[in-house]
């Protein structure tokens, strides 16, 4: 016998506990026991600990909390699994689905780990690749669709495309790789994985990456425009910076050569100044020197003449006594003689002028008398002629007194005048010299020589003040040219000063003379120092700087107003390129600045597109792999169909006994029907009897379970109680080709028929009914021991396995008894107590 | 004898978006590197530092990163290095005329579109250094403006440009540098940027005499094809003698390419991506090639995704040849869907006209089977 086999099992499961061995012969695995004695949880357990619980589904999280050992034992199985790659031994710990894989009797294990085919993980993967190697299948549902036929399974058998999808690949649902074939390609693009499909809303991977590319490439374009207008206005900034910088060396160089040009200048300048100096020095000098020579000259004459000074007035007292005291005088003189003269022509009135007036008197008083004797008239005409005459009398004696008074007074004042004029001409004459010598007839003679003095005073005060002035501008350049104070005094100014005066006053220029000849002696010493301690330098300086380069623009003279001019004119220049600069600038930052060159862009693009083609290429090979498991379907469907069908028709046509088959279908596999005679009839019942149906569904699952062998996939058959709904001529049937499947492939059937078991006169290979009488196909539930007992009638706990019984079987189908152990307590200990003691299988009271 | 140090292609500021998640780590990586040139620079006993372009990698860099670059120039220029500098090609001086200025305080930038000079006393040697500033549309040939100053001492170009062969010496933006060109330089060194990789003086040869050229390459690879080693060179110029190159690690992790791994051994991408990484330093962003016939649809992106995991990056390609695989021949022998697409898949990738399509329908078959779960 070929292909994967169950070598045995170890299990604390549900009600049972122990080991059970399946014989490698060619004929079934017959298990049988009446209800309740637990030949299904043997079966279920084969391929739980193979598969486990998928217990995020309702039913199956139920069935494993039903499975839990009713004895508290840990909740396990061990499987032992000859197959492709040798013996092995799958040990499930069922609370936690761990498993440990070990070839048997190496080391270390081929898979330890958790073992949740629900899961996508590594670590399932790799366990579903250990069970795919090992048993062909690594889907509990594939194996439930094809070799396994538990309890009232069979019933659910489908005649589909499912089916034909686990018969034809002996590999995981094609389905369920395509569903992670979309989704993965999904993830990468929103493209449809086939011609038909609609695109998707959800962008992938594929997508993203164009956008960003579009987006960059949007940027990099503006980027590019930007460097575009940029660049010319960006050289235009540095033309203008460029001419701002040349603008600026040749401002620098005209300042350097100011300096130069300045200090030559300013040199030359000095030179001038100094040499001005020198020479006004001289000047000053030579003036003084002649100023003092003629002075000196004049002076030493003037010395040498008479003493004679005529006041400055000496004309205007000669005109004055000219032309008034002099004429006024001789006028005097006269009138004096004259009134003296009168005066003495007029007599002083005597005695008798008096004594003529005692008659008028006495003619007076005899009037009054005889006008006091009332002699009026007498003594009126008396009176009054006395009065009269005395009246005359007294009249012309007064009038002589009054003219000699007169003439004395006209004669005094006039004396007084002569006198206060003779007084004023004294005064006008006491300092001039020889002044009683002076008459009208000396004076022009006088007069010339007043005028010849004052002429000579005035040559001499010239000379004065030329001296002065010489000396005063000897001062001057002396206080401006050198730092020696003149000891001219400075506060005497000679614009002020009378020379004929100041020549008077001082009494001679001696003094002034000697201060002269100090400061020409000051000057000659300024003028050597000038030119020893000055311009000598000066003239070396001049030398070394007009010996020292310096570069000007062309056009521009070596001057400073020429190279100041210059330098303006380019400092204008240089505010003028500062200001278009500044227009420069804002008009580049108007135009903005890129983040990124378009360079860094595009180079990013550049790598965004490797990675857009390395997606797209993905992409394509997820297409490609689409259509490869498309393509791969599509071509084995309908072949994989028509033997699928040949397979099923042909167990169908054994077990029926010819009565039913072939399946035929002109589609798929759901509209096939099956051939009963003339008709054609539909998988269902009716039209097809209960019997007929189970016939055709048992056909369906070993053509399945024949096609998976065809295809390298020799699975154990599992068939809990295929006989029902048989008679015993079609159980017979079954029997036999079952026996022919088991030549080739392990079969393992559960059955509670002892009648047909008689029938087909066959021995159990392992009896549950030897001594438990408690089912263990109800729910245990929590208070399952209970719950069991009252359904079976008994209190008794859990059951045993039951003994097995040696009785005769079909040639072939003969084992070897002792290699099959009952798992059962009470069975084990009515058959062999001490090989049960030895499993450790609990009693009915532990449990 | 004068000592220089030469850099280029820094690409300051990129974006590394070939380096996926871990672009941010290594930009900052990239801009640490180049703070530490003053000590490597002073370490060294270097005299001059020389940039030849493209220190950025945009005409206007993060204002982050110009501080840094800023600090670092002031920390050379205090410790008595000059550094002189030309702009590349992006960073050009058109894009940003003041960007060197701003960002390199002290040093000499070159932004003229001719050739400059400027002399330095470089150890007991002057050394007259000439620098250009590439900019097409104000001189289309700059080396024709080259004048090389009269004196003693030793005279060196700094170029930003391409040389024949070079990626950017077609259809590019950056100068081209015929090799006459150079040789008619007539200096003792010409300091190169622009190429990413490190060309000594050996690869420059000009009537059958080598050049006193050099790529310095980038200072730290700017995507996952810049292979190896990149950082600077340390020249030393003698009198009488050719100039001494060394080339150092910027310290910047390399690009690495490892040896070809075999996958055949192993029976998951995790089994084979775990040895794989073991056999590793972590220092590298590795670039693996996996070789051998795997007994399972290798899908080497996992593996790449599990060496991102532990380098932060990495570069996987798949030169497997699972079609070649004893499994995938047992496998198509096998009369079930999978062998059907096994068949299939074998079929296409055998009729494939190109090698790249013959690797898309590999690849499809592989994931077609990985997806069966077929092992």
């Amino acid at each position: 016998m070929s292909g994967v086999r169950y070598d045995f099992v170890e299990l604390a499961y549900g009600r049972h506990a122990g080991r059970v061995e399946f014989d490698e012969v060619d004929a079934p695995f017959l298990i049988v026991g009446s209800n309740g004695t637990g030949k299904s949880t043997i079966i279920e357990a084969l391929v739980r600990s193979l598969y486990g619980f998928r217990r995020l589904r309702r039913e199956e999280r139920r069935g494993h909390r039903r499975r839990r050992p009713w004895t508290g034992a840990q909740y396990r199985a061990m499987v032992g699994l000859s197959g492709p790659e040798g013996s092995l031994t799958f040990d499930r710990d069922f609370e936690s689905d761990e498993v440990v894989v070990r070839r048997v009797g190496e080391e270390p294990p081929l898979f330890e780990g958790e073992a949740n085919l629900a899961r996508a993980g590594e670590t399932s993967r790799r366990y579903r690749d250990v069970l795919r190697r090992q048993f062909g299948l690594g889907d509990l549902d594939a194996y439930e669709r094809t070799g396994c036929i538990q309890q009232g399974g069979l019933i659910r058998t489908e005649l589909s495309e499912d089916l034909l999808r686990v018969a034809a690949g002996g590999h995981a649902d094609v389905e369920s790789a395509q569903r992670r074939l979309r989704r993965e390609y999904h993830d990468l693009t929103l493209e449809p994985l086939a011609e038909g499909e609609a695109r998707r809303r959800k962008l992938g991977r594929l997508e993203r990456l164009q956008e960003q590319v579009t987006e960059l490439e949007t940027r990099a374009r503006d980027a590019r425009a930007a460097e575009e207008r940029r660049a010319p206005l960006a050289r235009e900034r540095d033309r203008l910076k460029g001419e701002i910088a040349g603008t600026q060396t040749e401002i620098e160089e005209l300042e350097a050569a100011f300096e130069s040009v300045s200090e030559l200048e300013t040199l030359r300048t000095a030179e001038e100044a100094s040499q001005g100096s020198v020479r006004q020095l001289e000047s000053a000098g030579h003036e003084l020197d002649e100023a003092m020579a003629r002075f000196d000259l004049l002076q030493t004459r003037d010395l040498g003449q008479e003493d004679r000074v005529y006041p400055d007035d000496f004309l205007g007292r000669i005109a004055a006594l000219e032309k008034g005291l002099w004429p006024r005088r001789d006028r005097l003189d006269a009138t004096l003689g004259n009134l003296r003269g009168r005066l003495a022509d007029v007599a002083a009135p005597g005695r008798e002028a008096h004594m003529r007036l005692l008659a008028p008197a006495a003619a007076a008083v005899i009037g009054v008398w005889l006008l006091a004797q009332s002699m009026t008239l007498p003594g009126g005409l008396l009176l009054l002629l006395g009065v009269a005459t005395g009246a005359a009398l007294w009249a012309r004696v007064h009038g002589l007194a009054a003219e000699r008074a007169r003439l004395a007074d006209e004669l005094h004042r006039a004396d007084e005048e002569s006198r206060d004029l003779e007084d004023r001409i004294e005064a006008l004459l006491s300092d001039v010299p020889d002044g009683d010598s002076l008459t009208p007839d000396t004076v022009p003679r006088r007069r010339r020589e007043f005028e010849r003095q004052m002429a000579e005073l005035r040559q001499l005060a010239d000379a004065e003040r030329s001296l002065r002035n010489a000396m005063d501008r000897a001062n001057r350049v002396l206080e401006a040219e050198t730092t020696a104070k003149s000891e001219v005094d400075a506060e005497e100014d000679a614009t002020d000063r009378d020379p004929v005066r100041d020549v008077r006053r001082t009494g001679g220029a001696t003094g002034l003379v000697d201060r002269g000849r100090h400061l020409l002696k000051d000057i000659q010493r300024a003028v050597s120092n000038e030119r020893d301690e000055r311009l000598a330098p000066l003239k070396v300086r001049l030398l070394e700087a007009s010996r020292r380069s310096f570069s000007l623009p062309a056009g521009v003279d070596a001057t400073g107003a020429a190279v100041r001019a210059a330098l303006q004119e380019l400092r204008a220049r240089n505010g003028e390129l500062q200001e278009e600069l500044a227009g420069a600038e804002r008009r580049i930052a108007y135009e903005g600045r890129p983040g990124q060159s378009a360079l860094a862009l595009e180079r990013e693009i550049e790598q965004l597109r490797e990675q857009l083609e390395a997606v797209g290429r993905r992409a394509a090979a997820y297409r490609e792999a689409s259509a490869l498991i498309t393509h791969a379907y599509e071509a084995f469907r309908s072949t994989d169909q028509e033997r699928l069908l040949s397979a099923i028709s042909r167990h169908l046509a054994e077990i029926s006994n010819g009565e039913l088959g072939p399946l035929e279908t002109e589609e798929g596999l759901e509209t096939a029907r099956v051939r009963a005679g003339d008709r054609s009839l539909p998988l269902a019942s009716p039209p097809l009897s209960y019997g007929q149906l189970h016939m055709t569904l048992l056909a369906v699952r070993l053509g399945a379970a024949d096609f998976l062998a065809g295809l390298g996939v020799r699975l154990p058959l599992l068939l809990d109680d295929p006989f029902v709904h048989l008679d015993a001529g079609r159980a017979r049937e079954l029997w036999q080709v079952l026996a022919n499947i088991a030549t080739e492939r392990q079969v393992i059937v559960a059955t509670q028929d002892r009648l047909l078991i008689d029938h087909l006169a066959v021995e159990p290979d392992l009896d549950l009914d030897a001594s438990h009488e408690v089912a263990d196909e109800v729910d245990p539930g929590e208070n399952a021991p209970q719950d069991m007992a009252s359904e079976n009638g008994s209190k008794t706990g859990p059951g045993g396995t039951g003994a097995r019984r040696t009785k005769a079987r079909p040639a072939g189908a003969r084992r070897d008894p002792a290699k099959t152990a009952p798992t059962d307590t009470e069975a084990a200990s009515a058959a062999d107590p001490d090989l049960w003691s030895a499993l450790g299988i609990i009693d009915e009271e532990e449990s | 004898m004068s000592r220089l140090l030469h850099l280029a292609d820094v690409h300051l500021d990129a974006p590394l978006g070939g380096f996926r998640r871990e672009a941010n780590a290594r930009r900052r990586e990239l801009l640490d590197a180049f703070r530490r040139l003053p000590d490597l620079a002073s370490e060294g006993a270097v005299h001059v530092v020389l940039i030849a372009g493209d220190l950025f990698d945009g005409p206007q860099p993060a204002e982050s990163t110009i501080i840094a670059v800023r600090e670092t120039v002031r920390r050379l220029v205090e410790n008595g290095i000059p550094v002189l500098a030309v702009p590349g090609n992006h960073d050009a001086h058109a894009l940003n005329p003041t960007l060197y200025e701003e960002a390199l305080p002290g040093a000499t930038a070159f932004n003229a579109p001719r050739f400059e000079s400027i002399t330095l006393q470089a150890g007991e040697t002057p050394v007259h250094v000439y620098g250009v500033a590439y900019d097409a549309a104000e001189e289309p040939d700059p080396l024709s403006t080259f004048e090389k100053v009269a004196g003693e001492g030793f005279h060196v170009a700094l170029v930003h440009g391409a040389v024949p062969g070079a990626p950017h010496w077609e259809g590019g933006t950056a100068l081209r540098l015929p090799i006459e060109g150079l040789a008619a330089l007539d200096v003792d060194y010409i300091a190169l940027g622009d190429h990413h990789r490190f060309r000594p003086p050996s690869e420059f040869s000009h009537e059958g005499k080598s050049l006193p050229a050099c790529y310095a390459g980038s200072f730290a690879a700017v995507d996952l094809s810049e292979l190896g080693p990149k950082g600077y060179v340390l020249i030393d110029l003698v009198e009488g003698h050719e100039p001494a190159i060394d080339f150092r690690s910027s310290g910047v992790r390399e690009v690495h390419r490892t040896e070809p791994f075999d996958v055949t051994p192993f029976d998951s991408e995790t089994a084979a991506a775990d040895a794989l990484g073991d056999q590793l330093v972590d220092s590298i962003v590795p670039v693996t090639t996996l070789i051998g016939e795997p007994s399972f649809p290798l899908d080497a992106d996992l593996i790449r995704a599990a060496l991102d995991e532990r380098f932060g990056c990495s570069v996987v390609v798949d030169q497997t040849r699972f079609f070649d695989a004893a499994r995938l021949e047992e496998l198509a022998s096998e009369n079930t869907i999978a062998g059907h697409v096994a068949r299939l898949g074998l079929e296409r990738i055998e009729s494939a006209a190109t090698d790249e399509a013959r690797a898309g329908f590999e690849q499809g078959l592989r994931i077609a089977l990985r997806l069966m779960e077929i092992a």
